[in-house]
């Protein structure tokens, strides 16, 4: 029981643990396109983006020139498919950031690997639309994701927790078998 | 009568082959050990350029001689028309041995199988990454497995040639090889302060729900602790006392003095190029580092001999006694390796965050965690030295 309750903490203590924020800051790219007469900075969290993998992107617009309606401009994001990928057009997610007329922030997921192009759908006060395109390589899954990696690397340590549950055991047995025979041979 | 004295001359003859077969495996080990000391040092100074470097080649040939060794031993003992000797046990119902060299051979096997795949994980993601990667993991799991292995094929050895009544000299010379195997075992989990160096893993703060935690204290004092408890549940003649001098001095010997002098000469001879300032050399700090493990040692055997008569806490005793002068280490080693880490951070890339200093109470967390790891690994030591101290196949 004492055992169990000791695993058991170890496990809580081991899953509530993770390490701390240092890490390697993402890379990222940057565009700047235009939509008709206004300006878009496309920024993506990521050099290469990869199938499956939802990619940060933040847009902000630079118009021809700034009015008192430009909280009505709206900005859609999607992917277009490049010629001869079999896939549909993608969807994106983009919210108005906080704070600023001019500045969104979402996401993008691409489905199939190869050349596609990132469309940004501008609508003007005025109701005028333009688009702009910013074709993208969207590279294959990697062959072993992360988290399968660390399954198999980690997989030999059953084998070693299971030996090591076989050793207590019998250890538990033995002494026993000691205690139950008398002090003398367990002195021995 | 002749069938008994066969009988006793087989397991003799046994008893010889796997004694051989097990100082070739400690021998490879030590070797492997050794590479895997240098490749930390080659991967700090120069870098991981191809699978194939001098270290990887060492810490492989130890891999392959200790993988072929217990092969050996388990191909010789269940070959058809073999009786089973004293001492091994079946598996499968046709491999026959001591347990010990299944062990130790699924360690090789694991280690081996580590190889190329942790080879593609640095081609998909990178030749850079730290120890805290799944395949060297995996790699260390596998080590683990085969010093475990070995140590639990002399611990065999030991306690059959007691039985066959062998004398006290002799089976102080078994008692060299437990701990022996028991060198390799502490060498490579000390290779997992790694995860918390600043400058090789750069996780010293673990982030634990709200509360930072300084990870050096608990991981260095449950790797000394584990070592410790399982050499004092061992024996009672000071061997634990032997056993951590052993480790300092050849930790010392060959982790400090021969790897850089290593890789200075294999770099100047290859033509490579250090990566940071400087040079790989000696230092005073180095020396010490290795030799400062004693005082856990000390502390653990103390408390041994205090806690003699009292089996139940006596491990959990053992662990919390280590943790005092272990975390001070540990804590000593995490404050000079940031600041060492700082030092060249202008020698990295730019968008390389360097690891902060944890806080006043980061470590004050790390010391608390430290002392229950180290109760709890005195615990799982000193069952592991009991289990050792009374393994019989």
């Amino acid at each position: 029981m004492r055992a169990w309750l000791s695993a058991a903490l170890v496990c809580a203590g081991l899953a509530l643990a993770r390490p701390s924020a240092a890490h390697l800051a993402l890379p990222h790219s940057q565009a700047m396109l235009m939509a008709g007469w206004d300006t878009l900075v496309v920024e993506l969290d990521a050099s290469q983006p990869y199938v499956g993998r939802r990619f940060a992107t933040f847009v902000t617009l630079r118009p021809e020139q700034r009015g008192a309606h430009d909280d009505a401009y709206t900005l859609t994001l999607s992917a277009e498919p490049g010629l001869g990928i079999a896939a549909v057009r993608q969807r994106g997610h983009l919210v108005r950031a906080a704070g600023s007329p001019y500045a969104w922030t979402g996401d993008i997921a691409i489905p199939t690997r190869g050349g596609w192009g990132l469309r940004m759908t501008v609508q003007r006060p005025d109701g005028e639309t333009h688009t702009a395109d910013l074709p993208i390589t969207v590279a294959a899954p990697n062959a072993i994701p992360v988290w399968e990696g660390w399954c198999v690397g980690l997989s030999p340590l059953l084998g070693l927790l299971a030996f090591a549950v076989w050793q207590a055991r019998e250890l538990l047995r033995q002494l026993r078998e000691e205690e139950a025979d008398g002090p003398s041979r367990a002195a021995a | 009568m002749s069938g008994s004295v066969d009988a006793a001359a087989r397991v003799a003859r046994a008893e010889r082959v796997r004694l051989v077969a097990l100082g070739v495996m400690l021998a490879a080990m030590l070797v492997s050990s050794l590479g895997l000391q240098w490749d930390l040092q080659w991967h700090h100074w120069i870098g991981r350029d191809r699978f194939l470097t001098p270290p990887h080649v060492l810490i492989y040939a130890g891999v392959l001689i200790s993988s072929l060794a217990p092969l050996l031993v388990i191909a010789r003992e269940s070959w058809p028309g073999r009786t089973t000797c004293d001492g091994a046990i079946e598996l499968f119902g046709v491999l026959r041995a001591p347990r010990g060299f299944f062990v130790a051979g699924c360690g090789a096997l694991t280690c081996a199988l580590a190889a190329p795949l942790d080879n593609y994980w640095h081609e998909l993601y990178g030749i850079d990454v730290t120890l805290w990667a799944p395949f060297h993991l995996m790699g260390l799991i596998g080590g683990i497995g085969m010093v475990v292995g070995a140590a639990y094929v002399a611990a065999g050895l030991r306690s059959r040639a007691a039985a066959r009544g062998v004398s006290g000299r002799m089976l102080a010379g078994f008692g060299a090889f437990v701990l022996l195997a028991l060198l390799p075992l502490s060498n490579l989990l000390r290779s997992l302060d790694v995860l918390v160096s600043p400058i090789w893993g750069l996780y010293p703060t673990l982030q634990a729900g709200p509360l930072a935690i300084a990870a050096g204290p608990a991981a260095l004092t449950a790797v000394v602790t584990l070592v410790c408890a399982a050499a004092c549940a061992l024996g009672e003649r000071g061997e634990a006392a032997v056993v951590v001098i052993l480790f300092a001095s050849v930790v010392t010997a060959v982790g400090e003095v021969f790897t850089p002098w290593a890789v200075r000469t294999l770099a100047v001879a290859q033509g490579y190029a250090y990566r940071l300032p400087g040079a790989p050399h000696l230092t005073r700090g180095s020396i010490l580092v290795p030799l400062l493990l004693v005082a856990p040692a000390v502390a653990a055997w103390g408390a041994w001999r205090l806690a003699r008569g009292h089996r139940w806490w006596r491990g959990a005793l053992i662990g919390a006694a280590v943790a005092v002068p272990a975390s001070a280490i540990a804590v000593r080693m995490t404050i000079s390796g940031v600041r060492y880490a700082h030092s060249i951070a202008q020698w990295y890339p730019a968008n390389f965050a360097m690891a902060a200093m944890p806080t006043h109470a980061a470590f004050v967390r790390g010391v608390a965690l430290a002392l229950g790891a180290g109760a709890v690994c005195g615990v799982i030591g000193e069952g592991f030295g009991l289990a050792l101290a009374r393994v019989r196949t």
